[in-house]
């Protein structure tokens, strides 16, 4: 029996393999997409899940007005033995992660940040050694603990194990010993040191109070909880022992958070350490999943009826000879399975071909393995028998309830017309293909509008380097003057702020409750950077208490009122205005411009940057430079750079990429969608084959019946459409809402949109309804 | 063997009832050939199917082998029905992608026959139609003759004791016709009851009784 159902259904499949491959082409596009995506959420999900303690694990923060997950050193010290319910601390920092240097055989080379943990953390995380004993390997301040991998990029085929690593930490070089080696840690893991250093030696280099003042946030706390502790008790009890011990300005508002939350249930705590997912960003793309293998099924729904009406014939005969229903519904199941298994085999290759793009866009380095995905391949597999099972039984049912004279009578059951059901899936399929591209539009043009906005300033030509920890201004000075020797280079500047996120964002109140950002800056800031002054002149050397205003800053004080030198602002603080800058984005566009004053300060704490403005179409030719000089001053420090423009493509990356990935399955739901309509189109003309000759003998024009044949779509299409306008005006405007600037959703975007959707359809279905509309009509008569 | 008692069949319209079939009172004992005849439009296939199990009567009384089929669940229906009853069409009705041996076979794989008794089975009756050479062949490769010969072989391959062939030589030439209606009196002088919807005089000939029928009504036998 299975062996004739087989037969019949390969047969089928060979015979008709126009409509099959259409099937499996869409079916298996739809799955590999969905795979994809939910590779990504099975590795999101999969943070931290194979830790033995995973659900006696839980991180400390504080749950303020800004929640924040950087805490007290002192506060493992000061509950040590304290409450019973608490088996083990760990506190895990990271500090100066831009000048963490590693320097082996003269080469200086900036490393992934190093992490100071209490040597607790081997037990608490779980986290295997190679070599070395986890008791004492972080006792010693002059201990370092490397990764397998890290040691072979440093010791090529030797040991490393109690070699000596010299560590850049700050201003300063330190000989440290390996005293571990760590094993490989999966990838899902929330942390994933390299390089991890004893916390003791922070107490050795710091300042003395880091590890007594309450006021230091300067660590990640977990907690290793003994079985069944009770956390809301626990949480209490910590705040209240706290709050009797700190002195009375600190005000403990600790919270605790599990550790399998933490990787994705983190997006609103500041100050992290390790690697962070999204659990929004998880359901998006779970949302859009499930509305692409919708549309995937809808489509093989559709066409597996649309076929099977041509196979009513078979139906009938089988029902004659002897079938009964539950026959025909197995005969329809195993069809539609097979073509999923097929489909599954196709989306596979296509999913393992796909998932380095994937690795990209998600940023993560998801790996396929049988062994280790095994529940992965089982839900795939499971997705591929469930599209089997829904599609081939809706069918089956519909058909085999028929009576056998009914099959024989050549009525069509599914015909080009009547059906609501098809209607429906259809109409759904529309609204989903009129949103994307919709959706796609939009998220284009924002980021575009970004790229293209006027900043106010010069981002292609300036290249940013970060000072070295205990730079002088001597040095400095000495760096800058050579430096302008130079054709290839305009001009250079030091200051506390590049925008949009080079250096420290510091503010200050001039006047009562008036928080302006404040940047520290040479008198070379606005030519280096291409700032126009809309009044008053630059700053000068040695002019203390002068400062510049920007338009906004300037207009909150004086709202109107004409500039005129030596404008004065500030109560105790008292500074005199030279200048009023014109307004520049200090920060991405996400953020509204604020008000902002410039001043020549001389306070070295706080100036971190150099920024070096090159000459157009000079450009390698001054990296080269800046580097040459760069290694004879600071011969200690590694010479990294980084552009302005590159940073700002580096904060939008999160939207490119989901611009990207919305591209992509706009893409991915046009050809879907496409396929399905072009298979529908072609059954209809080969349903109405005869109809088509008939109304052609009474003189029917081709664009007479074209018009027959695609009206039906065009109609469930503009109705999609309608539907689809305010849906993704809302979605988008939440969307764009992200941005403090953004383009506005104009009619011409969703008149666009409606236009391609139009034009793609209709492309789509007139070269099928063309075709069967200039066939010769006794051709088609005479097929009877 | 078949007992009809009132049966009519009328599809409803909004307001009013098409009749096909009205009160058909007819009694068939097993080993008859039955011809029904008639113009076109006078439900003579709607009562072949009826009989068949195919379809269903509006009204009335089924008798099959004192079962009553009116009150019958669609799967005894289905078992009754592939266990007694054959059929053969005007169009032959083979299905199109299987080959000849495969088509014949069909029944006796939803009676969930086993593989070498079905292997013998089919063997012994393309042996006899003198079809062995053609097994392999679809069904788009044959003469008309030869796929009513296949349509045949399967009617009667599960040994039914009814056989119903609704103008079985309507598409055929007048040779190929006489040698099936020659095969179906064999099968019939075999034992196996026999009814035939049929427009010729000649064909009704070799059966041994003759039902008309005009308008849904049975005239007269």
């Amino acid at each position: 029996m299975l062996k004739s159902y087989f037969k019949i259904a390969f047969r089928n499949l060979i015979k008709n393999r126009n409509y099959a491959l259409i099937n499996i082409i869409g079916l298996s596009l739809g799955m590999a997409a969905v795979f994809v995506i939910t590779r990504f959420v099975f590795e999101e999900l999969s943070y931290d899940q194979d830790n033995q303690f995973k659900n006696r694990i839980y991180r400390v923060y504080h749950d303020g007005k800004e929640k924040s997950g950087a805490t007290q050193a002192i506060l493992t010290t000061a509950i040590e033995d304290k409450f019973p319910e608490i088996e083990k601390t760990v506190r895990i920092g990271k500090y100066w992660q831009d000048y963490n240097l590693i320097r082996y055989e003269n080469r200086i080379e900036k490393v992934e940040p190093f992490y100071f943990a209490d040597p607790e953390i081997f037990d608490v995380l779980n986290i295997p050694l190679l070599q070395g004993n986890t008791e004492t390997c972080l006792d010693d301040p002059d201990a370092v603990v490397i990764t397998r991998q890290f040691g072979e990029k440093y010791f090529p085929g030797q040991n490393p194990f109690g070699k000596i690593l010299t560590i850049r930490y700050g201003n300063s070089f330190y000989d440290r010993k390996i005293t571990a080696i760590l094993d490989e840690i999966p990838k899902n893991t929330y942390l994933n040191p390299d390089v991890l250093l004893p916390l003791k030696f922070l107490e050795q280099v710091e300042q003395s109070d880091l590890f007594t003042n309450w006021g230091f946030n300067s660590v990640t706390t977990l907690f290793l909880l003994k079985k069944n502790a009770e956390i809301e008790q626990l949480t209490a009890k910590l705040n209240n022992f706290v709050s009797a011990l700190a002195p009375e300005w600190f005000k403990p508002d600790y919270r605790l958070q599990p550790l399998t939350r933490v990787h994705l249930y983190s997006s609103d705590i500041s100050c992290r350490i390790g690697e962070y997912g999204d659990i929004a960003q998880v359901r998006l793309y779970g949302a859009i999943a499930l509305i692409i293998l919708i549309i995937a099924c809808i489509n093989f729904i559709n066409l597996s009826l649309v076929q099977s009406s041509r196979r009513i014939k078979e139906i009938g005969v089988r029902k004659v000879v002897g079938a009964g229903r539950s026959a025909l519904v197995y005969q329809s199941l195993l069809e539609s399975i097979l073509l999923s298994v097929i489909s599954l085999a196709f989306a596979f290759l296509l999913l393992k071909l796909l998932l380095p793009f994937a690795n990209q866009i998600f940023n993560r380095q998801m790996q396929l393995s049988l062994t280790e995905n095994l529940s992965f391949f089982l839900v795939m597999i499971f997705i591929a028998l469930l599209v089997g099972l829904v599609c081939g039984g809706s069918t089956a049912l519909i058909f085999s309830s028929l009576k056998p004279v009914t099959l024989f009578s050549n009525k069509q059951i599914y015909s080009s017309g009547n059906s609501l059901f098809k209607r429906t899936m259809l109409a759904f399929q529309f609204v989903t293909f009129c949103g994307l591209i919709i959706a796609s539009l939009v998220i284009r043009n924002q980021m575009i509008y970004l790229s293209g906005k006027q900043l106010g300033y010069n981002t292609e030509q300036v290249m940013v380097i970060m000072r070295p920890p205990g730079d002088t201004n001597k040095k400095y000075n000495v760096f800058a003057s050579q430096l302008q020797n130079h054709s290839a280079i305009q001009s250079v500047t030091i200051s506390s702020f590049v925008p949009p996120v080079f250096g420290n964002w510091i503010t200050q109140s001039l006047e009562k409750d008036e928080n302006m950002e404040w940047v520290i800056a040479d008198t070379s800031y606005l030519s280096a950077l291409d700032m126009k002054l809309v009044a008053g002149r630059n700053l000068r050397e040695n002019e203390p208490g002068a400062i510049l205003l920007n338009e906004t800053a300037y207009k909150k004080r004086f709202s109107n009122q004409p500039f005129t030198p030596d404008m004065e602002i500030g109560t105790d603080n008292k500074k005199r205005i030279v200048g009023v800058v014109q307004d520049f984005h200090t920060h991405a566009l996400y953020q509204k411009i604020d008000p902002l004053f410039i001043e020549n300060a001389g306070i070295d704490d706080f100036i971190a940057c150099i920024s070096i403005k090159l000459s157009a179409g000079q450009i390698p030719e001054g990296i080269q430079q800046a580097k040459q000089i760069w290694q004879k001053i600071y011969p200690n420090d590694l010479f990294s750079f980084q552009f302005i423009d590159e940073k700002f493509d580096q904060i939008y990356q999160n939207d490119e990429q989901f611009a990207q990935l919305i591209s992509f399955f706009t893409f991915l739901a046009v050809v879907i969608a496409c396929m399905g309509l072009f298979g529908l189109i072609s059954f209809t003309a080969v349903q109405r084959t005869k109809e088509i000759g008939i109304r052609k003998t009474l003189g029917a024009t081709i664009q007479n019946i074209a018009l027959l044949l695609c009206r039906e779509y065009l109609i469930i299409g503009m109705i999609s459409f309608v539907f689809a306008v305010p849906i993704l005006y809302y979605l988008m405007e939440i969307w764009l809402q992200r941005f403090a600037y953004h383009i506005n959703l104009d009619w011409w975007i969703f008149a666009l949109s409606g236009l391609i959707a139009f034009s793609i359809a209709a492309l789509t279905v007139s070269f099928q309804a063309i075709k069967a509309a200039t066939a010769n009509p006794v051709e088609s008569l005479r097929y009877e | 063997m078949i007992k009809l008692l009132g049966v009519s069949k009328y599809y409803q319209n909004k307001f009013d009832k098409t009749y096909i079939l009205r009160n058909i009172n007819l009694e068939i004992k097993e080993g008859e050939f039955v011809s029904i005849m008639g113009p076109s439009g006078a439900g003579k296939s709607t009562l072949l199917y009826i009989i068949g199990m195919l379809d269903s009567a509006s009204e009335g009384e089924y008798y099959f082998l004192d079962e009553q089929v009116h009150k019958m669940k669609e799967k005894r229906l289905t078992e009754l029905h592939k266990s007694h009853i054959g059929f053969v069409f005007q169009q032959y009705h083979l299905i199109d992608e299987l080959t000849v041996y495969e088509n014949i076979e069909t029944p006796l794989l939803y009676q969930k026959v086993s593989g070498s008794e079905r292997k013998g089975k089919v063997a012994e009756l393309l042996d006899r139609f003198n079809m062995v050479a053609k097994k392999d062949l679809f069904p788009n490769q044959l003469s008309g003759g030869q796929q009513q010969l296949a349509a045949i072989a399967r009617a009667i391959i599960s040994k039914p004791k009814l056989i119903l062939a609704d103008e079985p030589t309507g598409n055929l030439h007048s040779d190929q016709g006489k040698e099936i209606m020659q095969l179906l009196k064999k099968l019939n002088d075999e034992g196996t009851t026999i009814i035939q919807v049929t427009h010729s005089e000649e064909n009704a000939k070799y059966g041994n009784r003759i039902i008309k029928l005009s308008d849904g009504w049975i005239e007269k036998e």
